[in-house]
């Protein structure tokens, strides 16, 4: 039996088990979260692509101010695309955050030790990998602009 | 016009795109590249007459292309700009020091794209 399911009589043990749960949940609801963001970026560039295809096909009969529209407005795409992208790594960063937490306290529950407790010498690497990762954090979102319209040109 | 070549370095199909679609609108040869290593080959490969690149890209950013292509006999004195959702000064500050002759950035409007390539490549 797991050992946190053998604790689960003590309030510790209890509260193990919620932990356990709601970790697993975690982990899986960003698990889907990053399979539907998966799906929008297909989504996204598959209307890209037709909408390119289709500029191609009419832009010669356009004027110059219906051209200038579209070019701007079809380089969103890219830009959501680039959203997601950070959305992405955003979630695999919290999904390592999260598994990374059942780590050490799985194994302070197995030792039977109190969590207040310094951890025992073979799991320190573990704990320690689990700072470094919280340490990291995430890199910043690459798209600055919040409003739509043209970005500024600066020439140095 | 003297014929003039650009290299559109992106990742994306559809800025690739968008870039040749003006650029070639306005007379300019146009050169595509997928990311910054691609970018540097054909770069290599060829002579180009203005870079125009993404940042982030697979394999190679656009800060890596400039270094490297700073370092590339023939490259340092042709003018690099960045085309980028990246806005932030501190970005800006290491595009400068990389090299880059100025800062674009996503959505581009193509009447000034094209008025700032004209006035980088003279």
């Amino acid at each position: 039996m797991d050992p946190i399911e053998q604790a689960s009589d003590s309030p510790l043990g209890r509260i193990a088990l919620v932990f356990q749960a709601n970790n697993r949940e975690c982990a899986r609801q960003l698990s889907a979260a990053d399979a539907d963001l998966e799906r929008l970026q297909g989504l996204l560039d598959e209307a890209m692509n037709r909408m390119s295809s289709a500029f191609r096909r009419v832009s010669h009969a356009l004027d110059d101010g219906e051209v200038h529209t579209l070019v701007v407005n079809l380089q969103y795409q890219d830009i959501c695309g680039q959203l997601v992208a950070s959305l992405r790594q955003r979630l695999a960063g919290t999904e390592a955050l999260v598994g990374g937490l059942n780590i050490p306290f799985a194994a302070a529950m197995a030792a039977g030790r109190n969590l207040a407790d310094p951890p025992l010498s073979g799991q320190t690497a573990q704990w320690d990998a689990g700072l470094a990762e919280a340490a990291r954090g995430q890199p910043a979102c690459p798209v600055a602009q919040e409003h739509p319209g043209c970005g500024p040109v600066e020439l140095f | 016009m003297a014929s003039i070549t650009v290299l559109a370095v992106d990742d994306s199909a559809s800025m690739r795109s968008m870039v040749s679609f003006t650029l070639k609108g306005a007379g300019y040869q146009v050169v595509e590249a997928v990311d910054g290593q691609d970018g540097l080959d054909k770069a290599r490969d060829r002579r180009v007459d203005l870079v125009l690149t993404d940042q982030n890209m697979p394999r190679m950013d656009g800060l890596t292309l400039i270094r490297s292509l700073r370092g590339t006999p023939g490259y340092q004195g042709v003018p690099i700009l960045m085309l980028t959702t990246e806005s932030s000064q501190e970005m800006k500050a290491k595009g400068k020091a990389a090299g880059a002759t100025g800062w674009l950035v996503k959505p581009f409007d193509p009447k000034q794209l094209v008025s700032v390539v004209r006035k980088v490549v003279g």
